[in-house]
């Protein structure tokens, strides 16, 4: 036996690297949180799995006999030009009920106010020493949600789509273990209790049609940049309320939107490779997306305050914190925190209502950041 | 410290815009609430079979109800509740004689699936949890 053969048959050994096995460890990581927590299993298991596969030793997944191998396909054809977060807005479109938001169009502006933890962010990225398209993209994992954080960072910074991403998705899974202590640090325990009253209006299915494309125009027009997000969320709203095409939302919601978490989890793990992230970047990465959630939540209270003010004492400021798009256990958080303040206070309509709107405000944030930041990276 | 003032600047337009975009939405839901306010003639007011069959419509009743159960027999509405809760529970006894411990889906909705393979699915399913 000769020492080509010799090296071929332990090539794997012999290219074994410390942040490969790093990475590995990372994969697993991610795959046991998935599978024994349970934090958002269906995108942190094919995360793990690829970033094992991309990070293994001469990994033909990636590249094989100088051809793009499987996961590099994978990431070609969906996250490199912006398709599969798009893919997957439609199946969000179609699994969402924006009726507790046409019952009170007022929420809309709580949307609004749970968008500053993006902007914040950026400010302290830029202070670090990041680019500013750098910031931009780290800033947008505080629109805790996953599919725009891909698309802006995907535009803004590719390389640092795979950090970008772990930290938006793993953050959304830990709603219910960040936001509580936030707000009850800045509420009262009278202000947490006070209750609403709701009377549910029945919207007709004509309004029901007119909202997906009344946004998709508005939006279009408005802000061109945004128009991805808000029409592909809103061609599946449409889809979903016309019904008359059960089949395509049926395929949205099940079907297509399974196996385009499973491709984009796959390509997004495939960038996790050790060389690229494991750097002290990727550690003001993860710790600059906590404080964003951490900001989009004050600044939801705080804006709920505010509304509580004007109200005259009358609106429960924990309702502002559901103004993030963690769509729907923000509104969750919220309606467990009330209850606890007073279990016969029921405020979830109203969280709702204010997180169907930071659905969209998150899309639109997405889309605005992009139109401002678009004469640096995109040409 | 360009970066900052960048920064600074982004913060202002960014918000700025995302507020006032979603303050035209919020306008637009709410023209678009007004427009979608029930028309009266849209409500049907409950009618009790007498007037039904004289021809005639009750008046003063409640501009609140949406839509009345009304039955051309003469039957109240609480009534029609009583017997529609009767007939569900009837059919749910009947299922549950047909096919006592293993079948949950409606009788005839799973032609393919015998009941002893649906109880040896059950019971694989069961194993796989934790």
């Amino acid at each position: 036996m000769d020492a080509e053969t010799l090296n071929n048959l332990f090539a794997g050994v012999l290219n074994l690297s410390w942040q490969g096995l790093v990475m590995m460890l990372v994969g697993c990581l991610l795959i046991w949180l998935a599978i024994a927590k349970e934090y958002e299993p269906l995108l942190l298991l094919p995360i793990g799995a690829g970033c094992i596969l991309a990070n293994m030793p001469l990994s033909t997944m990636m590249v094989s006999d100088g051809n793009p191998g499987m996961l590099q396909v994978l990431y070609d054809m969906g996250v490199g030009n912006e398709l599969f977060p798009l893919l997957i807005f439609i199946g969000i479109g179609a699994m969402t009920d924006f009726g507790p938001l046409l019952e009170n169009p007022r929420m809309v502006l709580l949307g609004a106010a749970g968008q500053f933890g993006i902007f914040l962010t950026l400010i302290l990225a830029l202070l670090l020493g990041f680019a500013p398209n750098e910031a931009a993209s780290i800033g947008v994992i505080g629109a805790i949600d996953g599919p725009t954080s891909i698309f802006v960072s995907g535009k803004l910074a590719p390389e640092m789509v795979g950090p970008i991403t772990v930290a938006a998705y793993s953050y959304m899974s830990l709603v219910p273990i960040i936001m509580p202590p936030i707000m009850r640090i800045l509420t009262t325990h009278k202000e947490r209790a006070i209750k609403m009253p709701y009377s549910s209006r029945e919207i007709s299915q004509k309004t029901r049609i007119i909202f997906p494309i009344a946004v998709t125009v508005v939006v279009g027009v408005l802000v061109p940049f945004a128009l991805p997000l808000i029409g592909t969320l809103m061609l599946g709203n449409l889809m979903r309320e016309s019904k008359v095409v059960e089949r395509l939302t049926g395929a949205a919601q099940n079907e297509l939107n399974n196996i385009v978490t499973l491709f984009l989890g796959l390509a997004i793990g495939s960038t996790m490779v050790g060389d690229k992230f494991i750097q002290v970047q990727t550690l003001f990465i993860l710790l600059l997306g906590l404080l964003a959630f951490c900001l989009d939540t004050v600044c939801g209270v705080l804006f709920g305050k505010l509304m509580n003010l004007l109200s005259g004492g009358k609106f429960n400021p924990l309702i502002g914190a559901a103004g993030i798009s963690a769509f729907p256990m923000a509104a969750r958080v919220v309606q467990q925190e009330a209850s606890k303040a007073d279990n016969s206070n029921f405020v979830l309509m109203h969280a709702m209502g204010a997180n169907a709107a930071g659905q969209v405000a998150s899309a639109m944030a997405g889309g605005v950041l992009l139109a401002l930041t678009s004469n640096m990276v995109i040409a | 410290m360009n970066n900052l003032g960048w920064g600074l600047e982004m913060l202002a337009l960014g918000m700025g815009t995302v507020f006032v975009l979603l303050f035209v939405l919020m306008v637009v839901l709410m023209a678009m609430g007004l427009l979608d306010r029930p028309s009266r003639a849209r409500l049907i007011r409950p009618r009790a079979a007498e007037t039904i069959e004289a021809g005639e419509t009750e008046s003063g009743s409640s501009d609140t109800a949406w839509m009345t159960i009304a039955d051309a027999s003469g039957l109240t509405p609480e009534q029609i509740a009583a017997i529609s809760v009767a007939v569900a529970m009837h059919a749910d006894v009947r299922r549950k004689q047909g096919a006592a411990v293993n079948r949950v889906h409606s009788p005839g909705s799973r032609l393919w699936a015998s009941r002893w393979v649906s109880m040896g699915r059950g019971a694989q399913m069961q194993n796989s949890r934790r």
